[in-house]
């Protein structure tokens, strides 16, 4: 009788690729670069911001922005500066840090504030108002958000983030909120003036221009 | 002969197409290899086919048999496996190229041959060009000024510096430079350019220098980090 090769069972075949998917997800998970988590994503986005390590303090979830894939927003921060990281959900990658900004908080100042746009092809967009408040006095962080016409500045809404709001870790508070207008009627992108006020409403900064990024999805 | 293969392979509900192929294959060298011995034994070629295949069995029986190995759970599990390994095929080949060795190549260029980085702007001819070794941490990563060329004639300094992360695996930082400020006794401000992958940035800035500025300062101050450097400049043997 003829030596023939044993025909490997379903069950061996089986055995035979689980274990060679799994040689390869560890590969991908060490050399390959694929995060499956998305604070995984804010250490990239550390990197890429050079702020150093960072904590979370605040999940903002999900951008409200339909089509704009599975992300979501983190405010994270260190003594020195306060991160805003977009990790996004990429099927061969794992959470990609997709985007993000930083803010410097090493000089000493009541209120430190930023911007932060996500914006989808350049047409439905989000606007993020966050921050640092280390006036132990303050009360309220409010945002005006104005337009420039040849007389003066026109403010078309006025937003109050009270401290019920904000998140306190290692004796700062933190705030992000959504901003509820972006433009004015004519379609001009509005600037954002920022102040602190005390728990009477007392202003305790004068209103700063704020400065901000932003993130385009595609 | 068709017939007996059809009757055991209509018994395996879950077998795919190219398994029912196999077995088929399978029993038909079975039968062949005791044909052949029948053959050998005196039998006519027709009689030791039939013989031969009725020692097989039944073959619903036979086909219920082999049934029990092929069960859908396996089946299910190995489709699954090597969607998985497709995925991670093109996952890994994908991060390797974009992200793990690319940012470890880029990284190394940075830390040992920056001046091949090939983002720095023609060093005029007639330049006097001082190869520099200044680094400094800036956050994570390190701050490299590797180069500086000197123009008397338009009275000019360029001065070539990148940054990479401290692992050789992390990603450089893509905003540092807007933070960099190189400044020199004129206090002017000159032009920049550079670009970067995952790795590395390398910018390089023009500073309008006075003759016989002997240096210039590079400063950095970010998120508490403060970095201030002196970059020496050499006029040579006639400055």
């Amino acid at each position: 009788m003829k030596e023939r090769k044993r025909r490997r069972t379903r069950k061996e075949k089986a055995l035979r690729r689980l274990v060679l998917a799994a040689v390869l997800a560890a590969a991908c998970l060490t050399v390959g670069g694929v995060k499956p988590l998305p604070t995984q994503a804010i250490t990239v986005t550390e990197e890429l911001y050079d702020v150093g390590p960072t904590q979370v303090v605040k999940d903002l979830g999900p951008i409200p922005i339909e089509g704009s894939g599975v992300n979501r927003l983190y405010l994270s921060a260190n003594e020195g500066g306060i991160l805003i990281s977009l990790p996004r959900l990429s099927l061969l990658r794992g959470w990609r840090a997709y985007g993000g900004n930083s803010l410097d908080c090493s000089q000493p100042a009541p209120l430190h504030a930023a911007t932060y746009s996500v914006s989808k092809d350049g047409g439905e967009s989000v606007w993020y108002l966050y921050g640092r408040v280390d006036e132990p006095e303050g009360g309220t962080v409010q945002a005006d958000l104005r337009y420039e016409t040849g007389a003066g500045w026109v403010t078309v809404e006025t937003v109050e983030i009270p401290k019920a709001q904000w998140v306190e870790k290692d004796g700062h508070w933190y705030f992000a909120e959504t901003l509820p207008v972006t433009e004015n009627e004519e379609g001009h992108w509005l600037s954002v003036w920022a102040s602190l006020l005390d728990e009477e409403g007392e202003p305790l900064t004068a209103g700063e221009w704020v400065n901000g990024g932003g993130t385009g999805i595609g | 002969m068709t017939d007996f293969y059809d009757r055991v392979t209509a018994q395996l509900r879950c077998a795919t197409a190219a398994e029912k192929a196999e077995i088929r294959a399978e029993l038909a060298e079975h039968v062949q290899d005791h044909a052949e011995a029948l053959e050998e034994a005196g039998c006519s070629p027709e009689e030791a086919r039939e013989r031969a295949l009725a020692a097989m069995g039944d073959p619903e029986e036979i086909g219920r048999g082999l049934a029990r190995c092929y069960t859908r759970f396996w089946l299910v599990l190995s489709r699954l496996a090597t969607a998985g390994i497709v995925l991670a095929t093109l996952s890994l080949l994908l991060g390797m190229s974009s992200h793990g060795l690319r940012v470890f190549l880029d990284n190394s260029t940075a830390r040992l041959t920056p001046e091949y980085a090939g983002f720095a702007q023609k060093i005029p001819e007639h330049a006097l060009v001082t190869p520099l070794d200044i680094r400094a941490e800036a956050g994570s990563d390190i701050l490299y000024i590797y180069k500086v060329a000197l123009d008397p004639e338009e009275g000019m300094a360029t001065v070539y510096y990148c940054n990479y992360d401290k692992s050789p695996f992390g990603k450089a930082s893509t905003v540092l430079h807007n933070y960099v400020e190189i400044l020199s006794g004129t206090g002017e401000r000159g032009n920049g350019g550079g670009g970067g992958n995952s790795g590395a940035v390398f910018w390089w800035e023009n500073v309008p220098v006075e003759p016989g500025t002997d240096h210039l300062r590079l400063e950095y101050h970010r998120f508490g980090v403060d970095v201030s450097l002196e970059i020496p400049l050499d006029w040579g043997e006639d400055g």
